[in-house]
């Protein structure tokens, strides 16, 4: 299992978070050769400090390893090859509410931009998510696993397709995707082709992932396994570019919010052929 | 193994053959690189095809112990491919281990 601690030290170095952006970016192994080029061409912090040999050898003997241990990366020690570790192996650490509590504890905050706030209770989650979606001016990528949420979020989600948000929407549930279809042409849906979400009967869940303008989350876990008949919901806030949690959304999402695009039906009419 | 940076002439486990050899450790550069150059050199393997190194060692540990910023005054040893490495505050020694 991969311990937690671990694979939070390694996702706050640039350098590791480039290795797994370019890794995710191939989908094949690749030599770290190859990587240790791009990465001098990316990050002009290392390229100042390394040159591009130096880059191989610490991909070797420390980085690649590491993030092996940490169950983001295989490396293959023989053949000096790298691929991505399924996304999948990270999801079940974010759906644990004590790795949210050290998540946080790890954000102190410097100043105001550096702030993570917390929302507990369903009422309030909800309210949180309607405001983040209301204030959006461009770009919407909203995750829901519940039909009650869903139909709350409806009016500001129709609002926002009304101001021309660039609107993205996933969820697990075929029904909601099919209503969605029905009652906004404008809205993209996501199908979600990696099984992030899809692991069945296991508690807590995210209810709900919102990235308004790529500036601001909320992420909420609920946790339906209590013994109490309502389902506790609890979530996380981070608003502003250079924020912790938004930048950590952002970097695991990133690739995957780009790669909309290919699914889109607009996208594909202006293909050439 | 033609050229050995330094040899070892000082200490009095030294041997006249490759017995041992001592790499300094320079102002840039990591000391773990160093460290790898010297097992690399001393066992006559590519740097890449050595197991890596923090398998064995935490070369962060390793960077920052022994860097030019800090005042390295203590030794610090340990086995890695079948070499005996000890690091110093300006140098890096390896000899067999199974010596």
């Amino acid at each position: 299992m991969v311990e937690e601690d671990e694979m939070l030290r390694v996702l706050s170095y640039p350098r590791n978070r480039a290795i797994l952006k370019l890794l995710n970016e191939e989908a094949r192994a690749i030599h770290i050769s190859k990587l240790a080029a791009q990465i001098v061409s990316q990050l002009p912090e290392t390229r100042q400090t390394q040159t591009t040999e130096e880059v191989r050898i610490s991909l070797h003997h420390r980085d690649l390893p590491k993030l092996d241990r940490a169950g983001l990366v295989k490396y293959n020690r023989e053949e000096n090859v790298a691929t991505l570790d399924h996304f999948g192996s990270v999801e079940p650490e974010w759906l644990d509410m004590e790795f949210f509590g050290e998540l946080l504890s790890r954000f102190q905050a410097t100043d105001d931009t550096d702030i993570v706030g917390v929302v507990e209770g369903r009422q309030d989650v909800a309210q949180s998510a309607q405001k983040l979606v209301t204030k959006t001016d461009e770009e919407l990528f909203i995750i829901i696993d519940d039909t009650e949420v869903f139909n709350k979020c409806f009016d500001s989600v129709h609002a926002a397709t009304e101001r021309d948000v660039d609107v993205t929407c996933g969820t697990r549930r075929a029904e909601l995707r099919d209503t969605v279809r029905q009652r906004f042409e404008d809205v993209t849906i996501w199908d979600p082709q990696l099984d992030w979400m899809n692991r069945p009967s296991r508690n807590p869940r995210i209810a709900r992932l919102i990235i308004s303008d790529r500036n601001e989350v909320l992420l909420s876990l609920r946790d339906e396994s209590g013994d109490s008949d309502t389902p506790t919901e609890f979530g996380i806030l981070g608003e502003g570019e250079d924020n912790p949690m938004v930048v950590l959304v952002r970097e695991l999402m990133g690739p995957r919010l780009d790669h909309l695009d290919y699914q889109s039906a607009d996208f594909r009419s202006q293909l050439p052929f | 193994m033609a050229e050995t940076p330094l040899t070892d002439g000082g200490f009095e486990d030294s041997r006249p053959d490759q017995s041992v050899i001592v790499f300094p450790l320079k102002e840039q550069g990591l000391t773990s690189h160093t460290v790898l150059r010297a097992v690399s050199e001393f066992t006559d393997t590519p740097i890449l095809d050595l197991p890596p190194l923090v398998d064995t060692i935490e070369v962060d540990f390793l960077d920052e112990m022994f860097s030019p910023d800090t005042d390295g005054s203590t030794d610090f040893s340990f086995k890695y491919y079948d070499c005996l490495v000890t690091v110093t505050a300006d140098t890096v020694r390896v000899s067999d281990a199974n010596k």
